[in-house]
């Protein structure tokens, strides 16, 4: 993956450096097919054809190449793409590549893209994501018990592994009272409880022979796009089904699982989401996280790369981010922020959990 | 599909104040999401969210296709009550009607 930022190269240029980095790793020169995830190039960037545009730029012209988009979480959507030609024997090597560039547009237009993602008749009412998210947090402190200091140190943990991690978007640390005291952005979500807007490009190469990573399992949820439809505002049923498919899939469940990247687009979702996963009881993860037991040397590290808040989060290079970090995680290649885990989960949020995944990865042998 | 009439009241589910609010709306944008008897949902604005709980009673009503949601003070609570013991809900929704109304041409919160 490339360095996520403020980034001057063009996003074409972005994902031919990871695409590029992924083959070389791999031993590839050339994929059997190419799937390029990427949310909105066509706003962002005012590019279309978009598979057709990559596979040319990557000198890849004759490469089969498909484009997947479902929201925020569109990378991993595009390694199940691979996943589901290799398993089915259509190919036996397959370049993800995911992507987007957003730093360069003013932060108003920036939101209206992302918002295209929000039900529209609920988008009439100004409910952009933070505002649905607050909405949601506020929602989970009434019902859930989340406290506060509990979403706060969410961020400061994931800063401290940001710190870390040479290709993160933010490499400083922050204070516990800095995050709680943040200006509102939506009420009670605060400025440093929201990710950031980022550019940048990740890759992987997925092959049917024998490589160092396999994936176990990959399970997809959905939920309905409009928020008001929904029976629970504090949990995410995308989540919930989608680990569901990918343990089954994987055939064992969280109590396996050493690591993990979650999506944190919001800091309360990352406690939401450790409960949904199953890799925290209902109503302990605020706790766990106060308690240390998701930070690096924890019992169970999350989001060791820094995650959405600190990592960066270009939209649909993030779901493929997760599971790069967790590969070199499992590698042992992760300098400076390594963890042991010979099995890890990474959980992607699409939209306001409209479209989830979760994906299972396991250290071959 | 069958069409029903419900009173303009509902319960909040939820609300957030959005400081940085999309083109064409104000900061600090005040939205609720309110349930309705019979358990619909509809997303509100309001004039501002002092004193509204999630669990809150509040009236709802809609003018020029959008909802609002207003906070009932303890006498429109107290008319809201006798009216329901006993009438429909159209002296329900004319009561919200005239607390929107209110809150539409700037009138401060009266006894509440």
């Amino acid at each position: 993956m490339t360095r996520f930022g403020r980034r001057d190269e063009s996003l074409p240029d972005l994902i031919a450096e990871a695409g590029l980095a992924a083959l070389e790793d791999a031993g590839i020169e050339r994929p059997e097919a190419l799937v390029v995830a990427a949310m909105n190039p066509e706003e962002f960037t005012g590019a279309g054809n978009y598979a057709s545009l990559i596979n040319t730029h990557l000198g890849l012209a004759d490469v089969p190449a498909l484009r997947v988009e479902t929201a925020t979480s569109s990378g991993v959507a595009a390694v199940y793409a691979g996943f589901a030609a290799i398993a089915g024997g259509l190919h036996r090597s397959v370049l993800v590549v995911g992507g987007e560039k957003m730093t360069h547009l003013p932060t108003p237009r920036v939101s209206e893209i992302i918002g295209r993602s929000v039900d529209p008749h609920e988008r009439t009412y100004g409910t952009t994501m933070p505002a649905l998210a607050g909405l949601i947090t506020r929602a989970a402190m009434h019902s859930r018990g989340l406290t506060l200091r509990e979403m706060s140190q969410v961020a400061v943990k994931n800063h401290a592994h940001g710190a870390r991690n040479p290709l993160a978007h933010f490499r400083e640390t922050v204070a516990l009272e800095t995050v709680m005291e943040s200006r509102l952005v939506a009420d009670p979500l605060r400025l440093y409880h929201c990710c950031p807007i980022s550019d940048g490009a990740a890759a992987l190469v997925l092959t049917a022979g024998p490589a160092p990573v396999r994936i176990a399992g990959i399970g997809q949820g959905m939920d309905t796009m409009a928020v008001r439809y929904r029976t629970d505002l504090t949990s995410f049923r995308a989540t919930q089904a989608a680990a569901h498919a990918a343990y089954a899939m994987a055939g064992f469940g969280p109590e396996r699982v050493e690591v993990a990247e979650i999506h944190d687009a919001f800091s309360p979702f990352e406690l939401i989401s450790l409960e949904d996963t199953g890799l925290i009881p209902s109503g302990k993860a605020g706790k766990a996280t106060l308690d240390g037991e998701t930070a690096l040397d924890g019992r169970l590290p999350v989001n060791p790369s820094g995650g959405l808040k600190a990592r960066g989060h270009p939209l649909a290079a993030t779901g493929i981010s997760q599971i790069v970090e967790l590969c070199w995680q499992l590698r042992g290649m992760a300098d400076g922020r390594q963890v042991a885990a010979r099995v890890a989960l990474a959980q992607s949020i699409g939209g306001l959990a409209t479209n989830n995944w979760v994906t299972l990865l396991e250290l071959r042998a | 599909m069958e069409q029903a009439t419900v009173p303009g009241v509902g319960e909040v589910v939820s609300f957030t104040t959005l400081h940085s609010p999309p083109e064409g709306f104000k900061a600090p944008l005040h939205i609720a999401l309110i349930e309705l008897e019979g358990g619909a949902r509809l997303f509100c604005h309001g004039e501002g969210t002092q004193g509204i709980r999630i669990g809150s009673s509040v009236g709802v009503e809609s003018l020029d296709n959008v909802f609002y949601f207003s906070h009932m003070s303890f006498a429109d609570r107290a008319r809201l009550f006798w009216r329901r013991a006993g009438a429909g809900g159209e002296k329900v929704a004319s009561i919200t009607k005239s607390l929107a109304k209110g809150i539409w041409r700037g009138r401060s919160r009266g006894d509440r």
